[in-house]
C-alpha cells in the first residue's frame, strides 16, 4: 500500500520526487525483509502468550506433571505469527496488482486457511491424530495446484507471456527442454502438492524447516530479480519474464518472516509453527517455483525437502506398508540421525548447513548454463 | 449365454409332489382368485443356507399343497443338487461371494457376475410372479433380493412380500443389506436383532425338520444296538475342517473308553483331499493307540449317516460344530454338547453361536488351538482336553440335566411353525402392519459375559490395549480362551500384516504353549515373492514379524535348547533388526552363572563387525552379559567408535563383567577407561522450572491426599 501511496504521490507533486526510491525494487524489498522481521519481533512474545493461554499447545496439560526433560507443552499454531508478518510486508511493500502477487497472496490465503481448520481440529479434540486426514491436505493441495495451472495457462489471465507459460526449463540448461502444453497442467498440480508436503515433512525439530525455506526463498528471491529485470535476463540468457521482480520484494518479506519466527523458535523453542505453518510455507514455495518457471530449482536449493520427502515415501510406503521392515533407522531423515545419538540441536545446525550449500549450488546455476 | 436358454438348460422339472398347475402354466396366469399363490425361495453357496429353505418350503407345501414352489440359486453351489433332490424346481442365476481384501479383478468379476444374475432373476420374478420371496442368505440370493428391491422402487411390484430369514448369531453380509429390503426378517439369535432394523426384525428360531427329535430315546437305542444303561458320546464334524474333531476324539478314546458304560458314536465324514482323508488318517491315528478289542467294540465308527435324528436321540453328548443348524437341532432334541467351532467362518458366528450357547449354559466351548504339521498350519483339538470336558459332564448328573435343561429352553420346535405362520400373516396383511412383538426377554448369561464388539477385538486394538500392561479385567469379559483363539487366528492369516500382530500378542498375553509355533515361523525361510525380493525383501515371514517373534520370545521368558539354536541361526539373519533383536534376547535370556556358551559367544562377536550401531551396541551388551573375561579384550577396539552409544555398551558391559568378578586385572582396566572417548553428540535437556512446577504440584497432591 506504501508503494501505491508514493507512486501517487510521485506522480501528483512534483517536490516529492525523492520518493522516486520507493519504486526501486531493491529498495522496497530490503524494506520488506525489514518489515517481516520487525512484525514477529513486535508481536511475537504476545501471540505466544495468547496461544499458551488459550491452551493452543502441543500435548496440553492437564494439572499435571510435566516432564521436564522434553518440550511437551510448547505452544502450537506460531505459523500464524509468520502469515501475519508476511501479509502485513507484502500489502505495505508491493505493487498489489501485479499478477504475480495476486496469485502469491491467493496461495497464501488458501494454504493458510486449511492449515489452520487441520491444527485447530488437533487442538479442539485433544489429538494429533484427529487433524484433516492425510487425503483430504492432498486433496486441498491438489485443488489449489489445479486452479493454479488453470490460471496459470490460460493466456488471459496468465502472469507469464503466453507461449512461454507450457515450456519446461532445466536447471544448466539454458533453452527449454520441451514444451508440455495441456500437459503442464497435472505437472503444476504435482510439483505444487510435491513441494508442500515436502516442507511439511521437514517440520519435525526446532527450527529445522524454517531455515531452509528461508535459504530456499532467498534463491528464488534472486532468480525473481534477475528474470522480471530484462536487462539482466538479457545477460544471464534467461527468458524474461515481465512483472515478475515484484516477486523479489514478496520473497524478502518471507525471509524476513522466516528469521522473525526463528527468533522464537530457535532451540529451545518457545512455539512451533504447526501446520498453519508449515503448510502455506510449502505452498508458497511450490507457487513461486511455478511461476519464475523454476520447478527443477527446488530440487537442488531444497534437496533437503526432497530427502525427507523421499526418506518417507521410501519408509513407509515400500519398507512398513509392503515389506515388513524397515529401510532406514526412522524417517523422515533428521529422525534418523536422532536415533543415531545426534543431540536435536545438531542435527538441526547440521541440516542449516547443508542447506546453505545446496542454496549456494541453486544461486551458481544463474551463471553455470 | 442368453437367459432363455440358462432357463431352459437349468430348470429341473418338479418332483411327484409339486403341483402340476405352476409346472405347465408358469407364469401366465392373470392375477385374481385362480391363480395359485407361488412362493420363491432362494438362498445358498452353502448347504447351511438351503436347508433351512427346503424344510421352510416342505411347510409351505405341506401346508398349502396347492402353493407353487419355485427355488432360485447359484449355479454350481449346494442348492443345485439339493433342491431337485427334494422335489422342487430350481433356476440357476449367476452369482459370487463378495471377495475378501483389496483385489480389483475379484471385485469386477463380482459386479460383473452380480449384474448379470439380477438380471437373470428379474427375468425370473417377472415371468413367476411370486406373491412371497423367502430368502435364507448366503450369495445365492443376492440377485433375486437386489431385483426384488429394483422392482420395489420402480414400484412394480407392490403386492410382493419379502421374507428373510437369518440363521446364525452373526448375520451375513448379503443378509445385513436385505434388512434394508424385506419387509420382515426373522432371526434364529435374539442377539442378532441388533443388526436389523427394530420395526422389521423379530425372533423367529431356526427352522428345524420335523424329523428331529421326534425319534424316543429307547427306539434309537434299540436301532442303533446300544445298551439303554450306556453313555454315549456321539461326535462328529461338518464335511469341512472335521480333521481336528476327528483327531481330537480318536485321541480322547483311551480315556473315554477305560470307562466301561461310555459308547462312542463316531461319524468321520466323507473328506477325501489331497491334503486329509478323514477314512485313512483315522484309522492310522487308531492304530497308534493300542486298544484292545473290548474297548474298541465301544467305538462305533462311521463315515456318513442318514439317520442324524436317531444318532441325536441316542446320544448323552455330542461333540460337534457350532453351526446354526446343528446347534439348534442339538439344542431341540436337550443334549449337552461340546462345541467346537470352524474357526473364522465368516463373521466367526460358528465362535459367536458357540459363546451364546455357553452362556446360556447349555453347552461348553472348546477351542482349536494351532499347529504346524508338514509346513502347514492346521487346527487341532486338544484330546485330553477333550476327554476331560466330557466325562466332566457325564459324570455330573446334576450339571447334565441343568444343561440339557438349558438346551431345551434356548431352543424349540417352533422356529418352523413360527415362520411360516409369518409367511402367512404376511400375505394378508396391510403393508403398513407392524410387527408388536421384538424377540423374546434377553435371556440371563450364566457366564456373566458380555461379548464386546467387534472392533475391540480387532489385532491391533488388542495390541493397543495389551502394550499399555495385563488387562485382565478385559480377558475375563471377553474369556481366556476365546482370546487366545482369536489369537490363533491372527497367527494362521495369511496377510503378514495380521500375523506380525499375532505374534506380538503372544508376547503380551504370554502365551507360552504358543512359542513352538513362534519358533516355527522363525524357522520357515520360505522367499518373498521376486518383486519384494528385488526391493529388499527377503522371506515370506517377513522382518518384522521375525524381530516381533524373538521380542516375543524375550517376553515369554523361555530359555531351553529349541530356543538358544533359533536364536543362534538369528545371528546371522539378513534382516538388521532381527540380528540386534537377537542379541539383545541372549543378553536377556542366557543365565548368567552357567557355563560360558561359546558358540553363542562367537557369533555374537561376529557381530561386532556389523556397519549398523544398533546391531554393535547389542552384541556388545550381550557379550558383557554372557561372556567371561576374555570379553574384555574383545571390547577394547569399540573405545573409540564413532558412536557413543556404542561406546557406552562397552561402559555397560565393562560394568557388568565387573559386576560378575570376571576382570583379574581391575587396575589395569581402571588406567584404560581414561582411553574411552566420552566426547558425546548428544545431551538430555533439562528445564528447571519444569522441574520446580513438578515439586509444588506433587506437594499439592501429598496435601489433598493426607488429610
Amino acid at each position: 500500500m506504501i508503494f501505491h501511496l508514493v507512486t501517487y504521490l510521485f506522480d501528483t507533486v512534483d517536490s516529492l520526487s525523492f520518493l522516486r526510491l520507493f519504486q526501486y525494487l531493491s529498495f522496497r524489498a530490503i524494506c520488506a525483509a525489514l518489515t517481516g522481521f520487525g512484525v514477529t519481533l513486535l508481536f511475537g512474545q504476545r501471540i505466544i502468550r495468547l496461544l499458551y493461554v488459550n491452551n493452543v499447545r502441543d500435548n496440553p496439560r492437564t494439572h499435571g506433571v510435566t516432564s521436564s526433560d522434553s518440550k511437551a507443552g510448547t505452544p502450537l499454531m506460531g505459523g500464524l505469527l509468520i502469515i501475519a508478518s508476511i501479509f502485513a510486508s507484502v500489502l505495505l511493500w508491493s505493487d498489489l496488482l501485479n499478477r504475480f502477487t495476486i496469485i502469491f497472496l491467493l496461495a497464501l490465503v488458501w494454504f493458510s486457511l486449511f492449515g489452520f481448520i487441520d491444527d485447530y481440529r488437533k487442538i479442539r479434540y485433544r489429538d494429533s491424530d484427529r487433524g484433516l486426514s492425510q487425503a483430504t491436505k492432498l486433496f486441498f493441495q491438489a485443488t489449489f495446484g489445479l486452479a493454479f495451472g488453470l490460471i496459470f495457462l490460460v493466456p488471459g489471465l496468465s502472469p507469464v507471456p503466453a507461449g512461454i507459460a507450457s515450456e519446461l526449463y532445466l536447471p544448466f540448461v539454458k533453452d527449454p527442454v520441451l514444451d508440455l502444453g495441456w500437459w503442464y497442467l497435472p505437472f503444476i498440480a504435482f510439483v505444487v502438492v510435491a513441494i508442500a508436503n515436502a516442507v511439511n515433512f521437514a517440520d519435525g525439530l526446532d527450527g529445522l524447516s524454517i531455515v531452509p525455506v528461508s535459504f530456499t526463498v532467498v534463491v528464488y528471491g534472486v532468480f525473481a530479480y534477475v528474470v522480471g529485470n530484462a536487462i539482466y535476463s538479457g545477460y544471464l540468457q534467461f527468458t524474461y519474464l515481465p512483472g515478475s521482480g515484484e516477486l523479489t520484494v514478496i520473497c524478502a518479506g518471507v525471509f524476513g518472516a522466516c528469521l522473525g519466527f526463528l527468533w522464537y523458535n530457535a532451540y529451545p523453542a518457545q512455539v512451533f509453527m504447526g501446520d498453519v505453518g508449515a503448510l502455506p510455507l510449502g505452498g508458497i514455495v511450490g507457487t513461486l517455483a511455478v511461476l519464475l518457471k523454476q520447478e527443477f530449482l527446488f530440487v537442488i536449493t531444497g534437496g533437503i525437502f526432497v530427502a525427507m520427502a523421499f526418506s518417507v515415501l521410501v519408509q513407509e510406503k515400500i519398507g512398513i506398508k509392503w515389506l515388513g521392515r524397515r529401510i532406514f533407522y526412522m524417517a523422515p531423515l533428521h529422525h534418523a540421525f536422532q536415533y543415531r545419538g545426534l543431540a536435536e540441536t545438531k542435527v538441526v545446525i547440521r541440516f542449516w548447513i547443508i542447506a546453505g550449500i545446496l542454496a549456494i549450488i541453486g544461486l551458481s546455476t544463474l551463471k553455470i548454463r | 449365454m442368453s437367459q432363455t436358454t440358462s432357463q431352459q438348460d437349468t430348470e429341473r422339472q418338479p418332483g411327484e409332489a409339486a403341483p402340476k398347475v405352476s409346472a405347465t402354466t408358469p407364469g401366465d396366469a392373470p392375477a385374481g382368485t385362480g391363480r395359485p399363490l407361488t412362493y420363491m425361495f432362494t438362498g445358498g453357496g452353502t448347504g447351511g443356507h438351503v436347508y433351512p429353505a427346503l424344510a421352510i418350503a416342505d411347510e409351505v407345501r405341506s401346508r398349502n399343497p396347492e402353493a407353487r414352489i419355485v427355488y432360485v440359486g447359484a449355479r454350481d453351489r449346494m442348492e443345485a443338487t439339493l433342491v431337485p433332490k427334494r422335489g422342487y424346481p430350481i433356476h440357476l442365476v449367476y452369482a459370487r461371494g463378495l471377495p475378501t481384501g483389496r483385489r480389483p479383478f475379484a471385485l469386477l468379476r463380482f459386479a460383473f457376475c452380480t449384474g448379470f444374475g439380477v438380471l437373470q432373476s428379474l427375468f425370473h420374478l417377472l415371468r413367476h410372479r411370486p406373491r412371497m420371496i423367502v430368502a435364507t442368505g448366503g450369495y445365492a440370493s443376492s440377485p433375486v433380493l437386489l431385483a426384488h428391491w429394483l422392482l420395489k422402487s420402480l414400484r412394480l411390484s407392490s403386492s410382493r412380500r419379502c421374507f428373510v430369514h437369518e440363521q446364525n448369531a452373526v448375520p451375513g453380509k448379503v443378509n445385513r443389506l436385505a434388512g434394508r429390503i424385506a419387509d420382515r426378517i426373522g432371526v434364529s439369535f435374539e442377539a442378532s436383532l441388533g443388526y436389523f432394523p427394530a420395526e422389521k426384525a423379530t425372533w423367529a428360531g431356526y427352522p428345524v425338520r420335523r424329523e428331529i427329535g421326534a425319534v424316543s430315546r429307547a427306539d434309537a437305542r434299540v436301532s442303533q444296538g446300544l445298551p439303554a444303561g450306556a453313555k454315549v458320546v456321539f461326535a462328529f464334524g461338518a464335511s469341512s475342517g472335521a480333521r481336528s474333531i476327528n483327531r481330537g476324539v480318536v485321541d480322547a478314546l483311551p480315556r473315554l473308553l477305560a470307562r466301561p458304560d461310555i459308547h462312542v458314536i463316531h461319524v468321520i465324514g466323507q473328506t477325501r483331499s489331497p491334503d486329509y482323508n478323514a477314512e485313512s488318517d483315522t484309522r492310522d491315528r487308531l492304530d497308534g493307540l493300542d486298544l484292545t478289542d473290548e474297548p474298541l467294540s465301544r467305538y462305533h465308527q462311521s463315515d456318513y449317516s442318514h439317520e442324524i435324528e436317531t444318532l441325536y436321540a441316542a446320544s448323552d453328548l455330542v461333540i460337534g460344530r457350532s453351526s446354526a443348524g446343528v446347534v439348534t437341532e442339538i439344542g431341540i432334541c436337550g443334549i449337552p454338547s461340546i462345541l467346537v467351532p470352524l474357526p473364522y467362518a465368516p463373521g466367526d458366528h460358528q465362535a459367536v453361536n458357540a459363546r451364546t450357547l455357553e452362556s446360556r449354559g447349555a453347552a461348553v466351548v472348546l477351542y482349536e488351538s494351532i499347529s504346524v504339521e508338514n509346513g502347514q498350519t492346521i487346527g487341532v483339538v486338544d484330546g485330553a482336553r477333550l476327554a476331560g470336558m466330557a466325562l466332566e459332564m457325564l459324570d455330573d448328573p446334576a450339571r447334565h440335566d441343568a444343561m440339557s435343561r438349558r438346551a431345551r429352553e434356548t431352543f424349540d420346535r417352533g422356529g418352523l411353525d413360527r415362520i411360516v405362520d409369518q409367511l402367512d400373516q404376511m400375505l394378508t396383511e396391510r403393508p403398513s402392519d407392524r410387527v408388536l412383538s421384538n424377540g423374546r426377554p434377553e435371556e440371563p448369561d450364566v457366564t456373566g459375559r458380555a461379548v464386546p464388539p467387534a472392533s475391540a477385538l480387532s489385532p491391533f486394538a488388542l495390541v493397543r490395549r495389551f502394550a499399555k500392561g495385563p488387562d485382565q479385567a478385559f480377558i475375563e469379559s471377553v474369556g481366556e480362551d476365546y482370546l487366545k483363539y482369536r489369537v490363533d487366528g491372527y497367527l494362521k492369516s495369511t496377510a503378514w500384516q495380521i500375523r506380525n500382530e499375532g505374534v506380538k500378542l503372544v508376547g503380551l498375553l504370554g502365551y507360552r504353549d504358543r512359542l513352538p509355533f513362534v519358533l516355527s515361523l522363525l524357522r520357515d525361510k520360505t522367499p518373498a515373492p521376486l518383486l519384494q525380493r528385488l526391493f529388499g525383501g527377503d522371506y515370506q515371514q517377513v522382518g518384522f514379524i521375525r524381530r516381533n517373534a524373538v521380542t516375543t520370545i524375550e517376553q515369554l521368558g523361555v530359555y531351553d535348547e529349541s530356543v538358544r539354536t533359533r536364536l543362534l541361526d538369528l545371528l546371522t539373519d539378513p534382516y538388521y533388526e532381527v540380528r540386534s533383536a537377537a542379541a539383545r534376547a541372549f543378553a536377556a535370556l542366557a543365565p548368567e552363572t552357567a557355563d560360558t556358551d561359546g558358540e553363542a559367544l562367537s557369533g555374537l562377536r561376529g557381530l561386532l563387525r556389523e556397519s549398523s550401531f544398533e546391531i554393535r551396541s547389542a552384541a556388545i551388551l550381550a557379550l558383557g552379559r554372557m561372556g567371561d573375561g576374555a570379553v574384555a579384550e574383545w571390547l577394547r577396539p569399540f573405545y573409540q567408535d564413532p558412536n557413543w552409544k556404542v561406546r557406552q555398551a562397552v561402559i555397560d558391559a565393562l560394568t557388568d563383567l565387573v559386576r560378575r568378578n570376571l576382570i583379574d586385572d581391575l587396575d589395569g582396566l581402571g588406567e584404560e577407561l581414561d582411553g574411552i572417548l566420552v566426547t558425546s553428540n548428544h545431551f538430555d535437556p533439562d528445564f528447571p522450572i519444569k522441574r520446580t512446577l513438578n515439586r509444588l504440584t506433587g506437594m499439592i497432591r501429598g496435601h489433598q491426599e493426607a488429610p
